[in-house]
């Protein structure tokens, strides 16, 4: 396999595996197996001997939990956003290593019968399934601070609103997923082009381009979920 | 060998087998793979598909295969199909991939929040309300630190006054001692100026008295040579 096999461009190709009478996406699989198992190991390796002053890993994992504190209680208040803060910060772990590890493996090395590794969030499934799981976190942030009040902010301010209030509740999956997808998906494209085009040096800026991007994607999505969860449970 | 024969043919055995239901499926994956026709002509079959087509293809004319088998076949073999380049090719291809991530999200949620979020928080809670409370009591010791400084103060005070008060008794003694010494001396010298005058006089007496004496020879010396006896 040369150079110019392991940078070669598969769009939309799929390796697909049956279960049942239903399709899945193996490499997609296979590769939120491989994010799961980073993230758990780090978990692991990082909290084996927790001290009131850290030492090592701790000093990382203190550091990452207060980033992702912050931009939870930023977004949904002080009161409320310990509950939220394991929902966001699995969302922003998840999609950020995810995102990098798309950009930083070569997953070309390990050939798959069809289809190409790569990170998951390229995958519509996975980013629609956790924009779901957004929608489904601040239905239920909303319905369980607020009980069936909830659903008067559909008339709020005015009833007039309520067809565009309930189009909101389905443009705001669609945008989060959309978003995530189309950028993971380009700057894989978009750095595989380059490379076919020019295999050496030249893509390397727009490489670091995409790491920036990977980073910044994951905080959206992360930052807009708890904004979601925030405005759902705030009465208006 | 085509494509569109190959789905053709295992159609073909799929509609004469006994179930319906299962029929029905392979020829709903097989219109929905006919939207993909000018892919399908690029279609590049491995091995092992061809072997399965081929035995599907041959057991529908030579009937080795038992009837009820071959419904099962054709779906393995449709699926194949679908799983092989020319099927695939759909950008937006929603299927059990989105619950299955949906479900391993959640799954990894609850396991990191067992590792990190729940205990890495709590030390930072621990360490937070710690720090508060000390510096709470770092702030109620401000009375206490009035007293200690007031001490200060006062024994900064009770030192002031030792130094002044020695440095006013030395001062003095020092004085005193001088100004002892100076009468000392004075007195001394007085003493000595008063004998030394004294003996000046003694001495002026004496030599006033040697020079009466004297004048008398002298005047008794002149008579004698004056009037001759």
């Amino acid at each position: 396999m040369n150079l110019y096999d392991i940078s070669s461009v598969e769009v939309g190709e799929h390796f697909y595996w049956t279960i049942g009478d239903f399709q899945v996406h193996g490499q997609v699989l296979i590769n939120s197996w491989i994010v799961i198992g980073i993230l758990i190991a780090m978990a692991v390796l990082t909290t084996r001997d927790l001290k009131a002053v850290p030492e090592g890993g701790q000093n990382f994992i203190e550091y990452v939990l207060e980033f992702i504190r912050d931009l939870t209680k930023t977004q949904i208040g002080e009161a409320e956003y310990r509950n939220w803060v394991p929902f966001v910060g699995t969302m922003f772990l998840f999609i950020f290593v995810s995102n990098w590890s798309g950009a930083l493996i070569p997953w070309r090395i390990i050939e798959l019968p069809n289809g190409e590794l790569g990170a998951p969030t390229n995958d519509i499934n996975t980013t629609a399934g956790l924009a779901l799981l957004t929608s489904l976190a601040y239905f239920y942030g909303g319905l369980n601070k607020r009980g069936l009040g909830y659903f008067s902010k559909y008339i709020q301010p005015t009833p007039i609103l309520l067809p565009i209030n309930i189009l909101e509740d389905f443009t705001k999956p669609l945008s989060l997923s959309f978003r995530l997808f189309g950028n993971i998906l380009a700057d894989e494209l978009v750095v595989g082009v380059l490379i076919s085009l020019v295999p050496l040096v030249i893509p390397i800026p727009l490489m670091f381009l995409g790491l920036f991007t990977s980073g910044i994607q994951a905080l959206i999505f992360a930052t807009l979920s708890a904004a979601y969860i925030g405005e759902a449970m705030e009465g208006h | 060998m085509a494509a569109q024969t190959v789905a053709s043919s295992v159609l073909r055995v799929a509609c004469k087998a006994p179930t319906v239901a299962k029929s029905t499926k392979v020829v709903a994956l097989s219109s929905r793979n006919a939207g993909f026709a000018p892919m399908q002509a690029s279609l590049k079959m491995t091995p092992a598909v061809q072997r399965l087509v081929n035995l599907v293809i041959e057991a529908k004319s030579e009937a080795e295969i038992p009837a009820a088998a071959k419904p099962l076949i054709a779906t393995a073999v449709a699926n194949v199909l679908m799983a092989s380049p020319a099927m695939a090719g759909e950008l937006f291809d929603f299927n059990l991939t989105l619950p299955i991530i949906m479900g391993q999200y959640l799954v990894l949620m609850v396991i990191l929040d067992k590792l990190i979020f729940a205990p890495v928080g709590e030390v930072l809670d621990n360490r937070d309300s710690e720090l508060r409370s000390k510096l709470v009591a770092v702030k109620d010791n401000s009375s206490e630190l009035d007293a200690l400084a007031e001490e200060a103060a006062a024994i900064l005070k009770a030192a002031r006054a030792d130094a002044q008060e020695a440095i006013q008794s030395a001062k003095s003694k020092t004085e005193k001692e001088c100004a002892e010494k100076l009468s000392t001396a004075n007195n001394k010298m007085q003493k000595e100026l008063a004998t030394a005058l004294s003996n000046l006089e003694k001495q002026k007496q004496e030599s006033l008295g040697n020079l009466d004496a004297q004048v008398e020879a002298l005047a008794s010396e002149i008579v004698k040579k004056v009037l001759p006896a």
